[in-house]
This record gives structure tokens, C-alpha cells and sequence, in this order.
């Protein structure tokens, strides 16, 4: 029998989410203060509109819930809370950006708001290049705050440490706690961000100056824009040529450091600033990214040299093992124009790169896709069991693994570890398929709905603003289901149900 | 009659091969990427705005044309880059410019860049600063929001004071 919820389970959902809204609404601060720095005014309406459009709509929720104080979450309040504030703040991050007047349609701004916030990184902005800073900024923005974790920033600023702020932090994909408590783990996903975003915007600025030939301004703002977009793998990029409008081979390095280095665990970040550097070569994590980059380049190199795309090695190395390196870490930074993939690249060429994509790197990070931890399980799993066939049948066989520290390998890690891949692969082929029923090829259905719900962001070209509305809404529902790894997303959708049939 | 028309047959097939090569074809940036492979190593007139600004390298510059179907790098001498006094912004309606040159769809000289080497940049329609125009329904709007976020407000906080410590 299903459980009807009670009145208390909504009112601690909407006090929450309440708090989540306020919260992401306030942010709309910093692009006004962008559209300020740089003498826009439409801007700064535009997002006063979306800043009062989210804190009415926040203080409305907590309003109505009328909540006791100090009562406290359950997980399923939790799985909700996670699951509706990413569909909110979808909604209205999207309010300034359909107001600039650069998006055909609120479905298109929603998308690309859903894009940035899973830093997935596909865009249907038009006119991009004629964009006004603030809301270029906001797209960028808004993949440093999904990539950070909305409920990452709520726990750093709103939430008490308590059970009900972990079910949180668990909600947002992020199993893995860092500190004992959550509230400080957030706190140090934001540390490590911020001395990152310092460092990390200035290599970039420096690139984008002496390298690229901007002026300075343009030379910080990118070098701000990019990093956000990178570090927290999400491949949003000021101008329309993404990566290629630079024009420059050190650029485009600057941004394989970045991210790449977003798409490490943070438990590995807390692990080499705390001195113990060797956990990075002895990680699973680290060693399987190892192997599977390496397969992927294989897959890629073999497909480029069979379609002759390149002539030389240089451009194998810029183009090819660039997008290698960005499908792979998620990020979707492109240095070759959307339509070179299916026209030049050849099928075996995009198949190593939906395989990078697929996979995604490391949990506890910013990356999508079924994360390279997983991967390594299955594979120590499947190698257990070669080595138990081999054994004599009194032997016993068993894994050890490194992740942080030394782990036995049990059924149900690899239980979930499989569900999850699974559930992964039922997601890429959905996409595909609805691409397919759109009119679209095989493989550039694949290649993009794989890219959406890997929250990659390459696109071959099907991505536009021409293209169907039920797809776009697949995607939509891919990026948020991929971001989240299924289980709050589902969470609410029980819910949902049991709202409607419980007794 | 068989002979005339043999003769102005061949006369237009001397006429034909006389013809200079191709002077470039004006194409957009979808159908250069659309035709790449087809397209590659040809002359080709391209025309677009020019975008952001011009990057210098060397004696060259890149200069980064949007035309409304996408934008493709042109790879030009500086000097011709002087004529170019607007890139585009969001205030700035960027100079639209002409450039005749070499496509490729794999440039050997930049590691696979699909580009146009171009050996003439010509400004054919100039750019210039773009007025703001603020929509007076934001304002009504921003309005309306301000009223409710104030009753909002004030409910919370009498909310507040109401509820049991």
C-alpha cells in the first residue's frame, strides 16, 4: 500500500525549497553588478525582474508551509527538496535570460538554464556574440553553481548541521563526505573552488591577453567565464565559436589544466592539499581515467587517421585529443565547429568519443556521466570473477581497491555500481531513440542525447533552436535525471505518485 | 548546318576554358561547413561581421567573422586589419566585412583549423555604437514584483512573530 503524504511532508518540502529559492535569487546579484561594471541598464531590469520573480516566489513557499522551528527533514524530504529546487531554479534562471531577448522561446532559456545548472553546456542561445556581459556572465554562473551543487551552496550558507542536511548532500549525487560533517564539507567544496577560481582565472586572463590577443577586459571577463565553464566541466564559452574564437593552441591548454582539474574528486583535492599527494597515482579513480582516456584516444586517433581528417600530427593532438580530454572530463570546450564531427570525423572517430563521454570521471566532483569509480569496480568485479574461475574452487578470492583509503570489494557495491551504469545506458539509448523518432540519425541521436546526459555538452550540430520542442524537453529531463544520478529525481516522482494514488 | 553548329559549339567551349579561374564564390559559413570536404583548398568569398576584436599575431591577425548562419576565423595580413574599426558586441554593431582567400576545411599551418587564409579584407558596410532600449512592460513588471515582494514580506514576518518559541 501506498502512503498518501501527510500535510507536515509538504510544508517541510515547500519551507525548504523556500529557502533554496531566496537563496539562488539572491544570486542574480553579482550579473547586475556585472551589467553595472560594464555600463548596461536593460540588463540590470532583467535581472531585477528575475531576483524579485525568485525571492517572492521563495518567500511565498516558506510562507505558506508556516513550518514549526527546529523541525527537521527525512530522507524522502530531502530526495524532494534536491530533485524540485533543480527544476526551480531551472525556472527561474531562466526569467532574465529570456527577457534579454536572445533565446526564441521560455522552453529555450529553460534549457539553457538547465544546461548550465547540470554543466551540461549545451546552448540554443542566438546572437550569442552580441550577448550582454551580465547575462553572459549568468549562464557562466550558473554551471559554477550546479557544478559547485546548489545544495552545496544552501548547506554553505543557509543550514545548520543536522541528519536533514545530509539527506541533502546525498540528494545532489554527492555520496561522499569529505569532513565528518556535511555543513564543513561544503564549505570546503567552496575553499578549494574559490582558491581555484583565483588562480585558475588568472591563467586563463594571462592566456586570453598575451596568447589570444584580447584587450584586458575582455581578457578578465573571459578568463572568469572560462574558468567557471571548465573547472566545473560545463563547456559554456563567451562567444559562439566556443574555444576556437581564441584562436590559440595556449589557450586552449589553459583549459585542459582547468578541466581537468575540476574533474577530480574533491576527496582528492583534500588529499593533496593536505600533503598526501601519492593518493593521486594510487586512486582508482585516478588510474582508471588513466585507462579509459587512453582507450578513447586509441578509438579516436584510429577513426581520425581511417576518415584522413588531419594531415598532421599537430592537428591530430589540437583537435582530436582535445575533445578527447573535454568529452571525457564532461566539459564540452570544442575546438573544431559542430558539423566537422559527423561530416569529417567518421563513425569509428565519434564512437571513441560518445564511449569518453559515456563514462564521465570522477564521483564527488563536477563531472556527469556514470563516473570512472563505478567503471573500476565493475571491472575489479569482473576480474574477481575470472581469477575465482581459475582458482582452485577451495580458494578464496578476493579485491582489494584504493578510493581514499583500502576497500574489500562486496556484492552490493557492485550492485550499485551496475544499477546506476545500467540505468546510465537506459538514458543514453532513451535520448537516442526520441532522437531517431525526431528524424535524426542514429548516430548523431546517440552522440547528442549521450552528450545530454552525460551533462557533456558537445554537440554535432542537432542541438539548435530550430529543432523539435519534444526534444529539447528530452534533453531537458536527460541533463537533470544525469546530474542528478537518478535517485532524488525519482524520489520525487514517487513522491508525485503517492501524492495522487496513496491512501 | 551540322558544320555551324559544331562551330559555335566548339567556339563556346574555347570561350568556356578561356574564363579565368573562379574569382572566389560568396558563401555563407553553413555552407562551407556543410561542404567542407568539398570545398576545401578553394578560393572562396566569404562576408561576415566582424566579432569582438582583432587578434593580432605576428604580421597576421585572426579576425573572427559572423555572417548569421555561424562565424568562421579568417586568417589575415595586419595591415589589411586597419580598415576594421568595429567589432562586434553587445553595444557595438560590428564593421561588416569581405574577404576573398583560401578555405580550409584541415589548415596544415594551424594544427587542423577549419579557416580562410584571406589576401584582401574590405569593409563594405561600417559599424557602429547600439542604443539601449528599455522595454516599458519590464518596468510595469518590476513594479508589480516589488508590491507583492513587499506583502510577501510583511506576512513572513508577521509569521514570525506569531509562531511559537
Amino acid at each position: 500500500m501506498i502512503l498518501r503524504p501527510q500535510a507536515l511532508d509538504l510544508r517541510i518540502i515547500a519551507h525548504f525549497l523556500g529557502k533554496i529559492v531566496v537563496l539562488f535569487g539572491l544570486t542574480m546579484t553579482l550579473p547586475m553588478a556585472v551589467a553595472f561594471a560594464f555600463g548596461e541598464q536593460v540588463p540590470v531590469f532583467d535581472f531585477a525582474v528575475g531576483l524579485l520573480a525568485a525571492v517572492s516566489a521563495g518567500l511565498a513557499l516558506i510562507g505558506a508551509a508556516r513550518l514549526p522551528p527546529k523541525t527537521d527533514m527525512q530522507w524522502v524530504h530531502g530526495m524532494v527538496v534536491v530533485a524540485a529546487a533543480w527544476v526551480a531554479c531551472m525556472f527561474l534562471g531562466a526569467v532574465p535570460m529570456v527577457l534579454s531577448g536572445h533565446w526564441g522561446s521560455y522552453l529555450d532559456a529553460c534549457f539553457e538554464a538547465m544546461s548550465g545548472l547540470a554543466t551540461t553546456g549545451l546552448v540554443l542561445v542566438q546572437d550569442l556574440d552580441h550577448l550582454s556581459y551580465a547575462v553572459n556572465f549568468w549562464r557562466h554562473l550558473l554551471m559554477f553553481l550546479g557544478g559547485q551543487g546548489v545544495i552545496v551552496v544552501a548547506l554553505s550558507l543557509l543550514f545548520r548541521n543536522s541528519p536533514g542536511a545530509f539527506h541533502l548532500y546525498v540528494g545532489e549525487a554527492r555520496e561522499e563526505k569529505i569532513l565528518p560533517n556535511v555543513i564543513e564539507t561544503a564549505r570546503f567544496i567552496w575553499l578549494v573552488s574559490l582558491v581555484y577560481f583565483v588562480l585558475g582565472t588568472a591563467l586563463l586572463s594571462a592566456c586570453g591577453r598575451f596568447a589570444a590577443g584580447l584587450p584586458w577586459a575582455d581578457a578578465l571577463f573571459h578568463g572568469v567565464c572560462i574558468f567557471m565553464a571548465g573547472f566545473d566541466t560545463g563547456g559554456f564559452t563567451p562567444q559562439s565559436q566556443n574555444v576556437i574564437f581564441y584562436q590559440s593552441s595556449a589557450f586552449e591548454l589553459a583549459t585542459v589544466v582547468v578541466m581537468v582539474w575540476g574533474a577530480i574528486n574533491f576527496n582528492l583535492h583534500y588529499a593533496i592539499w593536505t600533503g598526501r599527494r601519492a593518493e593521486l597515482g594510487r586512486d582508482i579513480e585516478v588510474r582508471t581515467f588513466a585507462a579509459t582516456a587512453t582507450l578513447a584516444t586509441v578509438l579516436v586517433s584510429l577513426g581520425l587517421a581511417h576518415s584522413r581528417a588531419y594531415s598532421g600530427a599537430w592537428g591530430l593532438v589540437r583537435r582530436g585529443i582535445y575533445q578527447v580530454l573535454s568529452a571525457h572530463t564532461g566539459t564540452g570546450f570544442q575546438s573544431i565547429y559542430a558539423p566537422e564531427f559527423l561530416a569529417s570525423w567518421g563513425p569509428l572517430a565519434n564512437v571513441g568519443l560518445i564511449v569518453a563521454m559515456a563514462l564521465g570521471v570522477c564521483a564527488c566532483s563536477t563531472t556527469g556521466g556514470i563516473k570512472l569509480l563505478r567503471v573500476g569496480i565493475i571491472a575489479k568485479a569482473l576480474r574477481e570473477d575470472v581469477k575465482r574461475f581459475l582458482a582452485p574452487d577451495s580458494a578464496l578470492v578476493t579485491t582489494r581497491l584504493r578510493h581514499m583509503r583500502d576497500v574489500f570489494l562486496d556484492d552490493r557495491m557492485v550492485r550499485s555500481a551496475a544499477v546506476i551504469m545500467l540505468m546510465y545506458m537506459l538514458l543514453y539509448l532513451a535520448g537516442a531513440v526520441a532522437g531517431c523518432f525526431f528524424g535524426y540519425d542514429f548516430l548523431g541521436a546517440l552522440f547528442e542525447s549521450t552528450s545530454a546526459a552525460g551533462n557533456v555538452g558537445l554537440s554535432c550540430g542537432l542541438t539548435a533552436p530550430l529543432m523539435p520542442a519534444g526534444l529539447k524537453i528530452v534533453y531537458i529531463v536527460q541533463m537533470w535525471l544525469g546530474r542528478l544520478e537518478f535517485v532524488a529525481a525519482f524520489v520525487m516522482i514517487g513522491f508525485l505518485w503517492s501524492f495522487l494514488r496513496g491512501k | 548546318m551540322k558544320k555551324t553548329l559544331f562551330f559555335i559549339i566548339g567556339l563556346l567551349g574555347v570561350a568556356l576554358a578561356a574564363v579565368p579561374p573562379a574569382a572566389g564564390q560568396l558563401l555563407t559559413a553553413e555552407e562551407l561547413f556543410a561542404g567542407a570536404r568539398d570545398h576545401d583548398g578553394e578560393v572562396v568569398e566569404f562576408e561576415g561581421e566582424a566579432i569582438r576584436a582583432v587578434l593580432p599575431r605576428g604580421d597576421h591577425a585572426w579576425v573572427n567573422l559572423y555572417d548569421g548562419t555561424g562565424a568562421i576565423g579568417v586568417w589575415v595580413p595586419l595591415e589589411a586589419t586597419v580598415e576594421v574599426r568595429y567589432a562586434g558586441t553587445y553595444k557595438v554593431r560590428g564593421d561588416r566585412v569581405r574577404v576573398r582567400g583560401v578555405f580550409r576545411r584541415a589548415c596544415p599551418e594551424h594544427q587542423g583549423a577549419l579557416d580562410i587564409h584571406a589576401d584582401t579584407l574590405a569593409v563594405v558596410a561600417a559599424g557602429g555604437p547600439v542604443e539601449e532600449s528599455l522595454d516599458a512592460g519590464k518596468v510595469f513588471a518590476l513594479a508589480v514584483l516589488l508590491g507583492v515582494l513587499s506583502c510577501l514580506l510583511i506576512y513572513n514576518l508577521l509569521n514570525r512573530k506569531r509562531a511559537p518559541r
